[in-house]
């Protein structure tokens, strides 16, 4: 008599969460819309889902896509998995977020034993925050970002790497653009395809 | 520790601007018009 109890509340039974896209899907040439109904929206390059990931088709430095929480205070994380110990052989993801278009926004990144917190402003791209980590190659790794307020923490592995205070003119942008998503980093000759999956918007 | 160091690179992926340092750990915590107050860890 207790059968369906609980359907449907696969991602309503947690107020806090905004955003889930497993990519438990068909494979596609288009992203689509994630689990929980927002679109994702390319903003360079072509993305696709494959294997229940999502993944560049492009092979593109920078090519990124976004998607819309509807929040701007939010912890956003995903599974990631690339190629980064070679300086100059790489492939991988990055976090994107506190996003308003392809010119101004914030994005981090594991990259040869370190995290790295950057901002780009009208398309120019400056570095803000270092972390030397040990970060293994070729295997599955989560990054998680608090944005909260004017302050930004970033997680490797759920270890703190990063904790910064957007100040000056930070301070009245970018906590009010709210996209988040991924974005490409590739030089070189790599030979592994990077991937996402896993992705998650809380509410904080 | 935090110091100011000089602000370097051009905006690029390959060439960010950024602190001049050669720390591992470190963050901004001001940036000026052609220098950073850095913060330094370890």
């Amino acid at each position: 008599m207790f059968m369906g109890l609980g359907l449907g509340t696969h991602f309503n039974n947690n107020r806090s969460v905004k955003l889930v896209d497993y990519f438990n899907r068909n494979s596609s040439n288009v992203v689509g819309k994630a689990d929980t109904g927002q679109t994702w929206q390319v903003l360079s390059g072509t993305w696709a889902t494959n294997g229940e990931k999502i993944y560049p088709v492009s092979d593109v430095n920078s090519n990124t896509i976004i998607i819309d929480p509807g929040i701007t205070n939010y912890k956003v994380s995903a599974l990631l998995y690339g190629q980064f110990a070679v300086v100059n052989d790489l492939r991988y993801l990055n976090i994107v977020f506190h996003c308003l278009d392809i010119n101004n926004y914030m994005f981090t990144r594991a990259y040869a034993n370190s995290i790295e917190l950057y901002k780009i402003v009208n398309g120019s791209v400056m570095k803000i925050g270092n972390y030397y980590i040990s970060t293994p190659d070729q295997f599955e790794y989560t990054i998680t970002v608090i944005c909260k307020g004017l302050n930004v923490k970033v997680f490797f592995n759920n270890i703190e790497c990063i904790n910064y205070d957007l100040n000056g003119t930070e301070t009245s942008t970018f906590p009010n653009y709210s996209s988040v998503g991924f974005r490409l980093s590739r030089g070189g000759n790599p030979t592994i395809i990077p991937t996402a999956d896993n992705f998650m918007v809380e509410e904080v | 520790m935090i110091i100011t160091v000089k602000k370097i690179g051009i905006g690029t992926e390959e060439d960010p601007i950024r602190p001049e340092t050669e720390a591992k750990n470190w963050k901004v915590i001001e940036e000026y018009e052609n220098e950073f107050l850095i913060e330094i860890s370890e």
